[in-house]
């Protein structure tokens, strides 16, 4: 299952056609309540410290996914550590380290890795951009980290096929079936009724 | 070098590819904003390895040789603006030969419609 995290909500129809079965469309915190095209829904959460990152956590809906967009390495810390956080979200200024990376995978928290931000910078911004991801894969290998690739897109023109996700990250160097595998439990836990973890679900109700 | 024997010729590949652009792109600037992206990216050895085969304004083929398919599909991949006009190249497929190239992803594209869940 090909799922991809958006920052809008694009055509069904065009969507499909770049090889993606489904979505998750993130908006700001309370924003958006409703469900747009069948898309699960997300919410962002961009706090200025960890005290506020508490408090804005206690006011999201339980039916969305929580993401958590920050440029700080101690929020992006005490986020993993949070049970209401699902993915750390990806752009162009965020900072994470290597204990944040360990502790996500011992917290289960996914890390989002999104095209859009190599989309936005050239010259030298990039360089250090690929750079950076190049090094945070090798990390995310080492500790087996769960992990999604994405176009984190906020038009059109920043989404890309999934095939061509799929050859840009591996690239870099990222396991591309594990990224999928991660993107399809964390879809399922919110879109399936029937799905309870990964590995348990209800086959059949009576 | 012209009169190689085929053992000794580089094997090529065609990338089919759709452009969804804000305005129209001309052929001349679609091919100067990929060889900047491919000398941005992967500097100058091996940037004249890439040719851009055919395109209509919405569909086209790139060309290049087999060894630098990945850093050419990353140089199309990053591409977002052809000159002011932000864009969004959507890889198609990969081909040995144009002939197989159009057919095989094209003409498909051409006579499709969203009816026939194309």
């Amino acid at each position: 299952m090909q799922i991809d995290f958006l920052r809008f909500t694009p055509d069904r129809e065009f969507l499909i056609s770049l090889g993606f079965d489904n979505a998750v469309v993130f908006a700001d915190a309370g924003v958006s309540k409703e469900t747009n095209h069948g898309y699960v829904r997300g919410e962002i959460i961009r706090p200025e410290s960890a005290e506020d990152l508490r408090k804005k956590l206690r006011k999201v809906s339980k039916k969305s996914v929580v993401g958590v967009e920050s440029s700080s390495i101690p929020i992006n810390r005490e986020a993993v550590t949070r049970r209401r956080v699902d993915v750390i979200l990806d752009f162009a200024g965020r900072r994470i380290d290597y204990v944040t990376v360990k502790l996500a995978a011992e917290k289960d928290v996914v890390i989002e890795i999104c095209l859009s931000k190599f989309l936005l910078t050239r010259g030298a911004r990039r360089m250090r951009l690929l750079r950076e991801t190049e090094e945070l894969i090798r990390i995310i290998n080492k500790f087996d980290t769960p992990f999604v690739i994405t176009s984190g897109a906020t038009n059109i023109y920043e989404m890309r096929s999934a095939r061509q996700l799929k050859d840009f990250f591996s690239f870099l160097g990222a396991e591309i079936k594990k990224a999928e595998k991660h993107a399809e439990i964390l879809f399922r836990k919110y879109a399936d009724a029937n799905f309870i973890m990964n590995g348990l679900e209800i086959e059949e109700r009576p | 070098m012209k009169g190689l024997p085929p053992s000794l010729r580089k094997r090529k590949r065609y990338i089919a590819f759709h452009l969804i652009a804000e305005n129209r792109v001309g052929k001349v600037e679609l091919s100067r904003a990929l060889l900047d992206e491919l000398l941005a990216l992967f500097g100058e050895w091996g940037a004249d390895e890439v040719w851009l085969e055919y395109f209509d304004g919405e569909l086209g083929i790139v060309g290049c040789y087999h060894a630098s398919l990945e850093k050419v599909k990353v140089a199309i991949t990053l591409m977002s603006r052809v000159g002011e006009v932000r864009v969004n190249p959507v890889i198609l497929g990969v081909s040995g030969t144009i002939k197989r190239c159009r057919k095989k992803y094209l003409e498909v594209l051409k006579g499709a419609s969203s009816a026939d869940g194309l």
